[in-house]
């Protein structure tokens, strides 16, 4: 009995059991009107536009209203429509609803409703509330005016990112969002993921990069995934003559409800530095401006006539890009390196030595929701891989208890159970636990003693008391490690850690795509003679600059200019993200297309197409 | 000779009218008579909870003689002991006057006591409520301990169900049911919440009850706990009653240390802890979904039902959720049997309810009475209409309530006639209003309250009662247009009909209720820009004095508050430019020459 048989507009309708009239309606292609109503958000029956007849007698929400066997639904009685047009009347004239002046003018759910309801005359006078306008964030503009209080943004904020930073102040008329405890959206505790904007129904809340550039609904959208890191984000990109207008979360309906992060939502769009176009060769102090055979005439002399080659390519590439480029660095005999690769590589050895089987890894990173206790070592994460920290967020509002361990700032300082900051060496404190754990629950006195003998360390014996059992406690752990744990110490001792207690491991890269843990990669040369580094459009350069630092002869491959294609002796120009086009591995082992959404626009068509030229020039 | 006890009433009402000050002096002079050694101090004066008639204020009871001294200045003390507590003699002219003049010696016997039926303020103004060992002695817990020690649960339940309880918050909900339901749940962990938080303009019935015998609501809790299989208890209340929240913060302290609150309770091996709450005073928080919510630290905005709390409440956990005065009830219930309590009240709504009764009385204060006493008995029972002025319609239900004109006043007041009548139980505000009041301005009171009170969610009511407080303030301010009445109903109906809570369907109430028994008051107001009873300022023409009448007595130049009357040759005159039509000085003139507009 999985499917119930009801009755919408005198047309009978089977559904499945546990779904709300309004999923049901909209499954069968009976639309009801809505505001406050996101597929990706709890129902709070809010706006009461989607009232419905039940029965003949009770008028009731149909987004929180339940299917049941034998209901008789009514959605368009003269009442219902009378009262629709009366609550839109309502919302429209009381606050500042000009739609020629409105950003979102066209891809506004109240403006379709208006129109829909043939509403062009009205009963009430205008309010004119005076609501100050928030232009404090670098990417959000926050228009309480245009603002119908539906609280989908407090909503998205709350349950799907797990950040709290919007709430709903203030009664009655008064009734508004606020930002924390009323300070600007540029000064709060905001992550700039922007879900806010993408669920607001008007133009209450948008994004100052897709300002002026077009109505989403006259634009081309392509879906694709985000390169930025390993999260493999589903995108939806709208673009208008070229031009990419506003990127949207396309994953609604997957656990990450649509949302993306600062860098696959923003990031983007933001003013970088200029395209590289030419290639561009510096000799003798001089700049000189190459063709693009040239260049690649130059750079197979420069490979041919060297020895100890250092290729380095982005993490953030297509499968299909780094296989070519790893192809022609090593027809070249260039010892081949990834971002991320070194951190996997050390992980492999210390699985190895310490015989760490690969059940201990958590294979889908949605389990963090389920967890008991998660550990978190290294908080980088928060801006490394902002979903995964919604996710932590998300699993600490329903009671998991997390434990955070950072050399610096704690960034889930306000979600964390018990945060531990320690200075260098961060090892220590794992150590301390493991023996803990190993000697049995161990007294205060024993713990001080253990951590007077390891002496230095600035952790209150009460702390490690304190993780001990928290994580004696959790039937399921997850311990997360950051990606900014490189050594193999660190490393061994978490993982040891999680053998002793159980728990499982989430081991995070640099890399957005995990292509890179198929891939042979062997490291780089210490001080080689050329250096060859295909950046694409990579923000994290921090590595690739020590890299040219050591090298003779330097060949940057870059979409845009920047410090690392200053210091280069060759740059020759390369594709941004949404140029690419081919596949990327996801954490979870998910491959993913990568669509092109706009036509390169630098030097270059194609990276494959030049890497099997360079492979060629042997 | 007998120890006498001197009761003093340290209610809010009271203790704003200044009784602390008389306790003060009523020390000092037992001091200065060294009266202690016959009535240690603190033992002798207690202070007792609300005693009901609270315009009499502060008032005395002195036991056992029983009698009562209102309406006392600090200058009255010294006489009280001297003739009273030295000689033994009453002292007459200090004794409270009643309806027909007699003066009244005691409590029991006035007329504002005599019609009422004491069940769930039965203690209140009658112990210390800041006293464990006081509740003891009226025997307090002993339902308690009837309950826990030799009753089934479902006995208990099937007392409550019998006695007919209905829920005191206003939508009465048998409580009986409530908690079969609760018990019936299976869960690790269900929870008892008491509804304090009482929002109602005018109303303070559930303030009296935590502030005057806090102990009798931990009481109803426990045995509601012990019935349903709960073991935790939260007393949600506002921050506004501070006292309400010291005295239950001493009876929860005092009840955990003496054993009756705690583990292993009457050696039955029942736990139960009560915990207290406060709300930040806002009114949608008396809602129940959304005192939970309040509760659970989140906004407090109501809820979808279902899952009911009873389901799914507090933290998702089955939660019984009843009024301070059904909890109230519970204890007497368990003590005299369901039987005893269907002999009080109607067949369909039994027991007692407690009104608050303000407005245009003589005697306002709290008074308890059976169902099915008529309305016309509730206003004799509190002294008639004030100054002996005509009766024109009584408020019942608070802000969700509406107005009963005159020809409903024979309506018993039960659940069920009430709403017959056009309004609600409510929480038991009782506003009697005279026949000077305009009911438009009524109207635009209430509304004026639930559109401040709402929470925001639901923009009909959020948005709509504002436009309706909008149109009201347009036709008190005598810009009313033909078609306004009808915007009033048309969006009362639309409120009414997609609001999501009890506050906003009920919002429209009061305007409907008045638009339906006073709509000529409406119409004058629209029609000819006149408001009948003079109370809209904005449509009163500037008052004048008739030269003829005038006395030149001044007492009119006396009261006017913005020193619009000046003297003449003859008499007074009024400028009409600073007058702002109070009417203060047509109400003080003792010859009927001031009258509005321009009248000779």
């Amino acid at each position: 009995m999985n499917t119930v048989n009801f009755n919408v507009d005198g047309q009978d309708i089977s559904a499945k059991k546990g779904m709300t009239v309004m999923e049901a309606c909209e499954e069968h292609g009976i639309t009801i009107p809505k505001l406050c109503q996101h597929e990706a958000l709890e129902n709070v029956m809010a706006c009461r536009l989607c009232s419905v007849e039940v029965n003949g007698k009770q008028i009731l929400p149909s987004c929180g209203l339940q299917v049941d066997d034998g209901l008789k639904i009514q959605t368009q009685t003269d009442h219902l429509k009378k009262y629709r047009r009366k609550i839109l009347e309502l919302i429209y004239r009381s606050e500042n609803h000009y739609c020629m002046f409105c950003e979102s003018d066209g891809d506004c759910e109240l403006q379709d409703l208006m129109y829909e309801h043939e509403i062009d005359r009205f009963e009430f006078p205008r309010m004119y509330p005076e609501w100050p306008v928030d232009s404090s964030h670098d990417y959000i503009i926050k228009d309480s005016n245009r603002c119908i209080r539906c609280g989908r943004c407090v909503r998205a904020c709350d349950e799907v990112v797990g950040n709290h930073t919007l709430s709903l102040g203030g009664r009655g008329i008064n009734n508004r969002i606020i930002v924390d405890a009323g300070v600007p959206l540029g000064e709060s505790t905001c992550t700039s993921c922007g879900m806010c904007l993408q669920v607001c129904p008007t133009g209450a809340i948008f994004s100052k990069l897709s300002m002026f550039k077009g109505v989403k609904k006259e634009c081309d959208m392509t879906t694709t995934t985000c390169l930025s890191c390993s999260m493999g984000c589903g995108t939806n990109v709208y673009t208008k003559t070229g031009h990419i207008v506003e990127i949207e979360g396309a994953d609604i309906h997957k656990e990450s409800g649509g949302q993306l992060c600062e860098f696959g939502r923003f990031k983007p769009l933001a003013n970088k530095g200029e395209r590289i176009k030419n290639v561009i060769l510096r000799e003798d102090g001089e700049e000189k401006e190459l063709s693009l055979s040239e260049g690649l005439e130059k750079a197979s002399e420069m490979l041919v006539k060297s020895y100890r080659i250092s290729a380095y390519a982005s993490g953030d590439l297509t499968c299909e890009d780094l296989d070519a480029f790893a192809y022609a660095m090593r027809a070249h005999g260039a010892l081949f390196d990834v971002v991320g690769a070194k951190r996997h590589r050390f992980e492999t050895e210390v699985k190895r030595r310490i015989n760490m089987i690969e059940g201990h890894f958590v294979t889908d990173i949605r389990e963090i929701m389920k967890a008991d206790n998660i550990l978190l070592y290294d908080t980088s994460i928060y801006h490394t891989h902002p979903i995964l920290a919604s996710y932590i967020r998300r699993a600490t509002s329903n009671g998991t208890k997390l434990i955070t361990i950072d050399a610096y700032e704690d960034k889930f300082w306000n979600h964390s159970d018990k945060s531990i900051t320690i200075e260098s060496p961060k090892t220590q404190l794992t150590r301390l636990v493991n023996q803990v754990i190993k000697e049995g629950k161990a007294s205060i006195e024993d713990l001080s003693r253990v951590s007077s003998i390891l002496g230095g360390l600035r952790v209150h014996p009460k702390d490690v008391m304190e993780i001990v059992n928290l994580l004696e406690e959790a039937t399921y752990d997850i311990i997360i490690i950051g990606d900014e744990i490189i050594d193999r110490w660190s490393l061994r001792h978490i993982f040891e850690l999680a053998k002793l207690e159980g728990s499982y491991v989430i081991s995070l890269n640099h890399a957005g795509n995990q292509y890179i843990k198929n891939l042979e990669t062997e490291g780089v040369y210490e001080e080689p003679e050329v250096a060859y580094i295909l950046a694409g459009d990579e923000e994290d350069q921090a590595d690739m600059k020590e890299l040219i630092e050591k090298a003779d002869f330097s060949i940057v491959q870059s979409a845009r200019r920047s410090e690392l294609t200053e210091m280069a002796d060759l740059v020759i120009p390369s594709l941004t993200m949404f140029e690419r086009e081919g596949t990327t591995i996801d954490i979870n082992g998910v491959k993913n297309k990568v669509e092109r959404i706009t036509e390169p626009k630098g030097g270059i068509r194609s990276e494959i197409g030049f890497f099997e030229e360079l492979a060629k020039m042997r | 000779m007998v120890r006498k006890e001197i009761l003093i009433c340290s209610g809010t009402g009271c203790l704003s009218a200044g009784s602390e000050e008389i306790e003060e002096r009523l020390m000092d002079e037992l001091w200065k008579h060294e009266l202690e050694d016959k009535y240690p101090l603190t033992r002798a004066i207690k202070r007792t909870g609300c005693m009901g008639p609270c315009n009499l204020g502060p008032m005395i009871i002195i036991r056992p003689e029983d009698t009562f001294y209102g309406n006392l200045k600090p200058a009255d003390v010294e006489r009280i002991v001297e003739e009273h507590l030295l000689k033994g003699r009453v002292v007459y002219d200090l004794l409270i006057e009643d309806i027909d003049g007699r003066r009244v010696e005691e409590f029991e016997k006035l007329d504002f006591i005599r019609g009422q039926k004491k069940v769930v303020m039965r203690d209140s103004g009658d112990i210390d409520p800041s006293s464990l060992e006081d509740y003891l002695k009226v025997d307090g817990y002993m339902a308690a301990r009837k309950a826990i020690m030799d009753m089934e649960r479902n006995e208990i339940v099937k007392e409550i169900k019998d006695s007919g309880l209905r829920g005191r918050g206003g939508a009465g909900f048998p409580t009986g049911l409530k908690w079969e339901l609760a018990a019936k749940e299976i869960s690790d962990q269900k929870y008892i919440v008491c509804n304090g938080d009482e929002g109602d303009p005018g109303a303070f019935m559930d303030r009296s009850v935590l502030e005057g015998d806090p102990h009798s609501i931990i009481e109803g809790m426990m045995i509601a706990g012990y019935a349903v299989g709960a073991d935790q208890g939260y007393i949600y209340v506002r921050a506004e009653y501070p006292l309400a929240i010291r005295n239950l913060q001493k009876a929860i302290r005092d009840a955990e240390s003496e054993g009756y609150l705690g583990e292993n309770l009457f050696n039955q091996g029942f736990d139960f802890n009560v915990e207290l709450r406060v709300g930040a005073g806002a009114f949608v928080c008396g809602e129940e979904t959304a005192l939970l919510s309040s509760i659970e630290g989140k906004q407090g905005r109501p809820k979808y039902r279902p899952p009911y709390p009873v389901q799914s409440g507090l933290w998702g956990k089955p939660t019984v959720i009843n009024n301070v005065e059904t909890f109230g009830n519970i204890a007497m219930i368990i003590k005299y049997g369901s039987e005893w309590f269907r002999d009080i009240g109607t067949e369909g709504s039994p027991g007692t309810k407690v009104f608050a009764v303000a407005g245009d009385v003589e005697n306002t204060g709290l008074i308890e009475v059976a169902m099915g006493t008529t309305i016309r008995e509730m206003i004799n029972i509190a002294g008639g209409v004030a100054d002996g002025k005509r009766f024109k319609a009584v408020q019942i239900g608070g802000p969700a309530g509406g107005v009963i004109p005159e020809q409903y006043l024979d309506t018993p007041i039960d659940y069920d006639s009430l709403k017959e009548a056009g309004t609600i139980m409510g929480s038991g505000g009782f506003i009697v209003l005279d026949e000077d009041t305009c009911m438009v301005d009524v109207a635009k009171f209430f509304l004026d309250f639930t559109q401040d009170e709402s929470c925001g969610k639901c923009p009909p009511c959020r948005l709509g009662t504002k436009r309706m407080l909008d149109i009201l303030d347009k036709i008190t301010k005598g810009n009313g247009e033909a078609k306004d009445l009808d915007k009033l109903q048309d969006l009362a109906e639309t409120i009414q009909a997609t609001s999501f809570c009890g506050l906003g369907q009920a919002s429209p109430n009061p305007v409907l209720s008045t638009l339906k028994f006073f709509r000529d008051e409406y119409e004058t107001h629209v029609h000819d820009k006149k408001c009948p009873t003079g109370t809209c300022k904005a449509l009163v023409e500037a008052y004048t004095i008739n030269e003829e009448t005038c006395v030149t007595c001044g007492r009119c130049i006396e009261v006017c508050p913005v020193d619009a009357i000046s003297s003449g040759e003859n008499t007074y005159v009024i400028d009409p430019e600073k007058c702002i039509s109070c009417s203060e000085c047509a109400k003080i003139c003792p010859v009927d020459a001031i009258s509005e507009g321009d009248e000779k």
